[in-house]
């Protein structure tokens, strides 16, 4: 083993509380950063997925004017098939039509605004939240199913319940006000409440007879095995059906995109914040240990040690001390994943949560990209600032330092 | 004999705080290849500040130190490290050994920097360390060794290289008579076998005892200069 790096590990040994308690404090910073950078994403990205599958899925197409005005006269005739068809090249988990149109919704003693969607329950699994089923009752058999399904605090605000009839009252195609009864034959649990509040589901067909649709929908919502395909699925899309409004999830969800961005930011500022600090620490001691060994550096460039092999020599053991404790810290940050593998309950303060779109169990996620940020701008930002002790070293004076005198 | 050493009208000022102390005053002195010499004086008399001049650790205030005919004053810090490294060991009054290091770690240190090959590192630090007596001992680390050990661990290692010059600070001035005696003799064999030049810088009667030639320092300057 080159003779340096033989020297610098067993120099860090030398004393090893000193090393333990530095290397304890690289690990801990580290690890912070990790866990913390891991939470938030966890809620950001746990945020998208609830978007995504709050009917979002990854890509809609509407008609023109839609998104502004979501009437039913702003409808349009495009197959699932078509759309499956032409984008035969990315793989294509589910496709799913739609008609959707606000509504008011009257029980026998309450009346709540809501999105009317009519959906065709099979295409609706593997796409959004209504295809994994009701917490209570019957799922809607098929887009002929003459029932509807509500959500459970929407079945609270109503005072109703399952079994009893509601109205569902709207505008249809052509703009006239229309009417009808339905049963409810189910009630569904969402991770948020305002999803339970605001959305109801019959049958596509019921809904297009409803709303005098004939075969017109207002949207299709996709999603892709790949979420990373997106702007390939839009562009091709876009070359296929000029004439339609084709959006991604994060131009619809643009409060998600918004939140990773100060998201990515305040990460950047905090892991600077921590590695700064923790440099402090290998800094202190490290010129601790230069000062420490004065002499016995002074022997050694006696002895023809040059002083840039002496600063090599004392770099080298920070960065020894440096990629333990990122190690550590980085193991310690993944045993946080077996940890808190079920998510962190935040029911407490689910009220406040759900203000800002978060569910009430945050799951941390694990995104590459910030440990590798983390590990390189601890290792870059730590080695920079213990050249000061390593240069510190080099200058020592053969003559003074063997003689004890210090520079 | 040919001449190592020359030096000039040698002189070494220090500046301390207010005042200047002329630690070295007008010295001239010519030292051939393979004497056994002793520097010997009281304490400031610039025993040890003549010693770092010559073993280019240190410049002078004025003067020159030409070794092997080469002038020190005009190599650049780091071909003066070259030379160190490549013709001139030494020998320090205490703290001469990397405490990480074993005894064989440390004799090999210099010649690792040399960029001699591990296989020849290992097997003349052993030889050497056979030597000087330390046979059984090359895994231990200097602070499982005696102070005699751990001298002994420093001249193998100064003399391993075949350096041209070795320097000696006091190198028995922690050391009791017997092993001091011990210490300078196999230096004395060094010197006869390899014909290695030393300089020691001592109070030590033991290495007066041996040394071939004393050059006694008063205040700087030579007062006396003693060929046996």
């Amino acid at each position: 083993m080159p003779i340096i790096l033989k020297l610098a590990f067993r120099n860090i040994w030398r004393n090893p509380k000193r090393s333990l308690i530095t290397i304890g404090a690289i690990s801990i910073g580290v690890w912070s950063a990790v866990t913390l950078s891991s939470i938030a994403r966890g809620l950001s990205y746990g945020m998208a997925d609830d978007a995504i599958n709050n009917l979002v899925g990854h890509v809609q197409i509407h008609a023109p004017k839609y998104l502004d005005d979501p009437a039913a006269e702003f409808n349009f005739n495009i197959s699932s098939s078509i759309v499956r068809d032409r984008l035969s090249s990315l793989k294509v988990r589910a496709v799913a039509e739609r008609v959707r149109v606000p509504a008011v919704l009257l029980s026998e003693r309450e009346s709540v605004g809501v999105n009317l969607v009519g959906i065709d329950p099979q295409t609706e699994k593997s796409l959004s939240f209504i295809g994994d089923g009701v917490s209570e009752g019957l799922e809607l058999m098929d887009q002929k199913d003459p029932g509807i399904i509500i959500g459970k605090r929407l079945k609270e605000i109503l005072k109703t319940k399952l079994g009893n009839r509601v109205v569902l009252v709207t505008q249809d195609s052509n703009n006239s006000i229309v009417d009808r009864g339905f049963r409810i034959v189910g009630v569904f649990d969402a991770k948020l409440e305002s999803t339970e509040k605001a959305f109801v589901f019959v049958g596509r067909e019921v809904a297009q007879s409803f709303l005098n649709l004939e075969d017109g929908i207002s949207e299709i919502s996709l999603k892709l095995e790949d979420a990373e395909m997106v702007d390939a699925a839009i562009a091709t899309l876009k070359m296929e059906f000029p004439e339609m409004e084709i959006d991604s999830w994060y131009v619809l969800e643009p409060l998600v995109i918004a939140l990773r961005k100060v998201q990515d930011g305040f990460l950047i500022i905090w892991f600077f914040i921590v590695i700064v600090s923790v440099s402090f620490g290998v800094v202190n001691t490290q010129l601790m240990s230069t000062f420490e060994r004065m002499r016995e550096f002074g022997v050694m460039m006696a002895l023809g040690l040059k002083p840039k092999r002496l600063l090599s020599m004392v770099t080298v053991e920070s960065l020894m001390l440096l990629v333990i404790g990122l190690s550590m810290g980085n193991l310690m940050g993944a045993m946080n994943f077996f940890i808190l593998s079920d998510g962190i309950d935040l029911s407490t303060f689910a009220a406040a949560s759900e203000q800002l779109g978060f569910g009430k169990i945050v799951i941390p996620r694990f995104i590459a990209r910030d440990w590798i940020q983390c590990s390189v701008l601890l290792v870059v930002i730590g080695l920079i600032s213990t050249l000061y002790p390593a240069w510190k070293g080099s200058r020592y004076d053969p003559v003074t330092s063997i003689s004890g005198r210090g520079v | 004999m040919s001449v190592l050493i020359k030096c000039e009208s040698l002189s070494k000022i220090y500046d301390q705080e207010e005042t200047k102390v002329t630690a070295l005053n007008n010295v001239s002195l010519t030292i051939n290849e393979g004497e056994f010499v002793s520097l010997v004086g009281p304490s400031g008399s610039g025993k040890s500040t003549l010693l770092n001049l010559i073993g280019a650790l240190d410049t002078p205030t004025s003067g020159k130190v030409t070794v092997d005919g080469v002038n020190l004053a005009v190599l650049s810090k780091s071909q003066l490290s070259d030379l160190r490294l490549n013709n001139i060991s030494f020998v320090f009054q205490a703290y001469n050994l990397i405490p990480v290091l074993s005894a064989r770690e440390n004799v090999e240190f210099v010649m690792e920097l040399q960029g001699v090959s591990p296989k020849e590192r290992k097997e003349r630090s052993i030889a050497i360390l056979e030597e000087v007596g330390l046979k059984g001992l090359e895994s231990r680390r200097p602070s499982q060794l005696s102070g005699g050990q751990q001298q002994r661990v420093a001249v193998a290692r100064a003399v391993v290289t075949k350096p041209r010059l070795l320097l000696a600070d006091e190198p028995t001035a922690n050391l009791d008579s017997n092993t001091a005696r011990n210490l300078v003799s196999l230096m004395r064999e060094m010197n006869e076998k390899l014909g290695i030049t030393f300089i020691f810088s001592t109070h030590d009667p033991i290495v007066m005892e041996f040394a071939r030639r004393i050059i006694k320092l008063r205040d700087g300057a030579i007062s006396e200069d003693i060929k046996s």
